[in-house]
């Protein structure tokens, strides 16, 4: 074994240890980084990294697109538009059989459309529709299972923090990005909703009915959500045309969520205050292992690692789709052991010299591996939307959510079975950008 | 909790409090630069410079405050099978790993600031020296590995683990974002 591959191995081997001794991701990146590149180089040029790469990345102002759409979420949290969609959606669509499940999903597709944090979805989603489902009596798993599922879309339909971390590791257009996650998200909401029509067909538990509600109640519901839904399509848009870059749209959407919460008294300083504080700890946070990965990426480029795992990657001579499929079930696995984020970070600067040899669009790409890592929120044993769920419904047990999830997951395969098959459906539109 | 560590929780309360408005700074600015833009085909001088420096500081103050408040973002899957001493034994080590590198970042870091103050680098259209956003920034970096230390200190002298009571991930604030998820 030549020097830089006993250097690669062991600090790979090193990383993995550091993180299931728990240290935090972005000091293990950087450590492992920094010492690689060390060994790689020399001590002297690897501690003037450390004194110039964090800063650079920590003001990097395409990266303030970060905090201000984690905002532009928390903000639309406090100022209850979760609970505005899901009447909205349940005036709309209540009254089918399983019409609630369905009503929470499509408030989901609403609310990710503003926040980009799946977590967070299903979090402020439990709070809202699984009470009203518990009181129609629906059966556990459907609730649930519905609420953990959509809650994925908020990695998915833009704006995605997920998406924009992949961007900035890959180099790629966040906004194109932002766009692409358009119609894989519009897809997963629709089949979602196909999924509970599924269930309600072939289940012998007994699913309640709603009334149908009137045109003026489906008016009024609608009221509180209208300005919202505009504003998306005003930041997106302005995306897609081309008007704004990614993080003007960042501050442009924060900043309309806060007037229309002000202008509709939903918001007061002492909230404004704790989604800032909410907002620029999570983005510390996000910051921090981002810094750590893109130390950790000069200990790659020094060590040539990714293009060694392309080389073996490609001998094994699987062609362009089976070399993917084993990518994919590789990020499945993670998945049972490592979040959405950590995922990303880690895997992201190997996998990604792989799939561009192979020709694959680096665009598709981000969403089909974003759709993959979605997948790991929602299956054991590290789904964390479930144990979100779990946590603020602690009379469901945890092996009952898993359950309800599983039909759901089943057709995100499917979701991503096609659009492996046709990445048109992902590119047409980043590919009609201005 | 004894005086030294209610200066640093009182210090932690103020950065918090400051990195919040520095991103409320952020958003304005962004916000405003748009709509002079469109609105009345003006530009905000420095807004650009000024905005990613005020960013620069926020994060690192705000990586301070994840590592008082234990935010940051790790990996529990090994720990979270384990008896409630050794995950207290662990959380010191990776406290003790975290402390070691953020000396590292702080030394190195302080260099860069001297450097850049020696240099006299300032903004590109209003002029503004840029090493004072350094220094502050690195005082978030400082206040890292003070906070770091104290929490190593109390488990030395205390011989007492900080744990969690439950080790499911729960939601920690009223927004609905568990720390550093995505």
């Amino acid at each position: 074994m030549s020097y830089p591959d006993l250097v690669a191995v062991g600090g790979f081997a090193l990383l993995f240890v550091l993180l299931l001794l728990r240290v935090p991701i972005g000091v293990a990146m950087g450590l492992v980084g920094v010492g690689g590149f060390a060994l790689m180089v020399r001590t002297g040029p690897a501690l003037n990294l450390v004194g110039l790469s964090p800063i650079r990345t920590a003001t990097e102002y395409s990266l303030a697109l970060i905090p201000m759409f984690i905002l532009m979420g928390s903000l639309a949290t406090a100022s209850g538009l979760s609970a505005e969609l899901y009447r909205a959606s349940n005036a709309w669509i209540g009254h089918r059989r399983g019409g609630l499940a369905m009503a929470t999903i499509a408030a989901c597709g609403g609310f990710a459309a503003i926040c980009g944090s799946s977590v967070a979805t299903a979090a402020t989603m439990t709070k809202v529709a699984l009470p009203e489902m518990k009181r129609y009596g629906y059966p556990d798993t459907l609730a649930t299972g519905s609420i953990a599922a959509g809650g994925t879309l908020g990695i998915l339909i833009p704006p995605s923090i997920v998406l924009a971390i992949y961007g900035i590791l890959t180099e790629q257009d966040i906004g194109k990005l932002f766009i692409a996650g358009v119609v894989p998200g519009i897809m997963a909401l629709m089949l979602y909703l196909v999924t509970v029509r599924l269930y309600v067909m072939f289940s012998k538990q007994d699913v309640p009915v709603q009334e149908v509600a009137s045109w003026q109640e489906r008016i009024a519901a609608s009221r509180g959500v209208w300005a919202v839904l505009l504003l998306f399509v005003f930041v997106m848009g302005g995306i897609y045309g081309g008007v704004f870059t990614p993080s003007e749209a960042a501050g442009m959407g924060a900043s309309g969520v806060l007037i229309i919460g002000l202008v509709r008294r939903r918001l007061n300083l002492k909230t404004i205050y704790r989604c800032l504080v909410d907002s620029i700890q999570v983005s510390a946070s996000i910051f921090f292992i981002l810094i750590g990965a893109l130390l950790f990426g000069y200990f790659l480029t020094a060590t040539q690692s990714p293009q060694k795992i392309a080389t073996a990657l490609l001998s094994l001579e699987l062609g362009p789709h089976g070399t993917l499929l084993l990518i994919l079930l590789f990020f499945l696995l993670l998945g049972c052991i490592l979040d959405a984020m950590a995922m990303i970070v880690l895997m992201i600067p190997i996998i990604y010299p792989v799939v561009l040899q192979l020709g694959f669009d680096p665009i598709w790409f981000g969403v089909i591996i974003v759709m993959t890592v979605e997948l790991g929120l929602i299956t054991p044993p590290v789904g964390m939307n479930v144990f979100v769920l779990n946590s603020l419904a602690r009379d469901i047990p945890l092996q009952r959510i898993f359950a309800g999830v599983m039909p759901f997951v089943l057709m995100d395969v499917l979701r991503l079975a096609i659009l492996v098959a046709f990445p048109i459906l992902v590119l047409f539109l980043p590919n009609s950008m201005q | 909790m004894n005086a030294f560590e209610r200066i640093i929780n009182k210090i932690v309360l103020f950065v918090d409090a400051a990195a919040a408005v520095f991103l409320a700074i952020i958003t304005g600015l962004t916000f405003l630069t748009v709509v002079l833009r469109y609105v009345f085909n003006a530009t905000l001088p420095g807004s650009f410079d000024i905005g990613r420096l005020l960013l620069g500081v926020a994060i690192f103050w705000g990586i301070a405050v994840a590592a008082y408040r234990k935010e940051h973002i790790q990996v529990d899957i090994l720990w979270s099978v384990l008896p409630r001493k050794v995950q207290g034994a662990l959380n010191v080590f990776s406290d003790i790993v975290f402390f070691g590198c953020a000396c590292v970042f702080a030394a190195m870091f302080w260099l860069r600031v001297m450097a850049t103050r020696t240099s006299g680098e300032t903004t590109f259209e209003l002029d503004v020296p840029i090493w004072p956003f350094h220094l502050a920034a690195w005082l978030g970096i400082a206040l890292t590995a003070v906070v770091l230390a104290v929490r190593i200190l109390h488990v030395a002298f205390t011989r007492q683990f900080d744990l969690p009571d439950d080790d499911k991930p729960v939601v920690s604030n009223p927004m609905g974002f568990p720390p550093g998820e995505p």
